[in-house]
């Protein structure tokens, strides 16, 4: 099998190149992408250490399912929100223009 | 250990190049509908690395769940703003240094803690199967289970009611 060394240095470069995309987008929606794809890259991180440490209970493709509710429940939510932003005005959803609490 | 198979490393390497370009494809898109089409390509190649390492049933629920629907409900969303074409520059917050910076930081400390763990993984144990995960859900997490069954529930009725256009 492949060393699992490789498939977490995998997982930690596509992490962070989305911690990137997520902290430099202005659009929410790009944000949002972004953050899926840490998630998923998480994902990797999970079953990765699930296939290489004794996993008599099936704990790491587990925790991936779990986390994948959250991601679903997540980005559900988060594209509602989205809509419900674009539609108050701000034509172009950016993170920007959630100035309400600056003082 | 003993050195892996030449296919697997190439398949491996091919997902790798794959996943790495296409996700640098979704940040660098200036068209939004590009960069949902690049995120389910990405998503895809992460799908066909989970059955690399032997996890069938999650690769599957990451083709339905995440390259399926979730791109569907990105894809959906562009659709209905109507964001979308722009200058890179202008898509792009000014602070991207320092985010650039924090992320070189957070990436040595998260490479150097996860490559810590390595000396201590064992060779590969056996795959996880369908059944033992099944098992695994109705038993030893079966409380989390039940949780994230309210947590769907939860945000379904809170997108509905956040999505509704009467006010």
């Amino acid at each position: 099998m492949i060393p699992a060394s490789w498939f977490l240095t995998l997982a930690a470069v596509v992490f962070l190149i989305a911690l990137f995309g997520f902290l430099t987008r202005r659009s929410l929606i790009q944000s949002l992408m972004c953050l899926e794809l840490m998630l998923t890259s998480v994902n990797l991180t999970f079953v990765a250490f699930g296939r290489t440490l004794p996993d008599p209970a099936a704990t790491g493709v587990s925790f991936a399912l779990f986390a994948m509710v959250v991601g679903a429940a997540e980005i559900g939510v988060g594209l509602a929100l989205v809509l419900v932003f674009f539609r108050e005005g701000h034509a172009n959803v950016e993170s920007d223009d959630l100035d309400i609490l600056k003082g | 250990m003993g050195s892996p198979p030449a296919g697997a490393v190439a398949l491996f390497l091919f997902l790798a190049v794959t996943v790495v370009g296409f996700s640098l494809a979704m940040l660098l898109s200036r068209n939004f509908v590009h960069s949902a089409a690049f995120l389910a390509a990405a998503l895809l190649s992460f799908a066909g690395l989970n059955a690399l390492l032997g996890a069938t049933f999650l690769a599957l629920l990451q083709v339905f769940i995440y390259a399926g629907a979730i791109t569907v409900v990105v894809v959906f969303v562009v659709m209905m703003t109507r964001v979308g074409v722009g200058d890179l520059r202008a898509l792009m917050q000014p602070q991207s240094g320092w985010a650039g910076a924090v992320v070189v930081l957070f990436g040595i400390g998260l490479l150097n803690a996860l490559l810590a763990f390595v000396p201590s993984l064992g060779a590969a144990e056996p795959p996880t199967t369908t059944t033992s995960i099944a098992y695994a859900l109705l038993t030893r997490y079966a409380a989390p289970f039940e949780i994230s069954s309210l947590i769907l529930l939860a945000a379904l009725i809170g997108a509905i009611y956040l999505a509704k256009e009467a006010r």
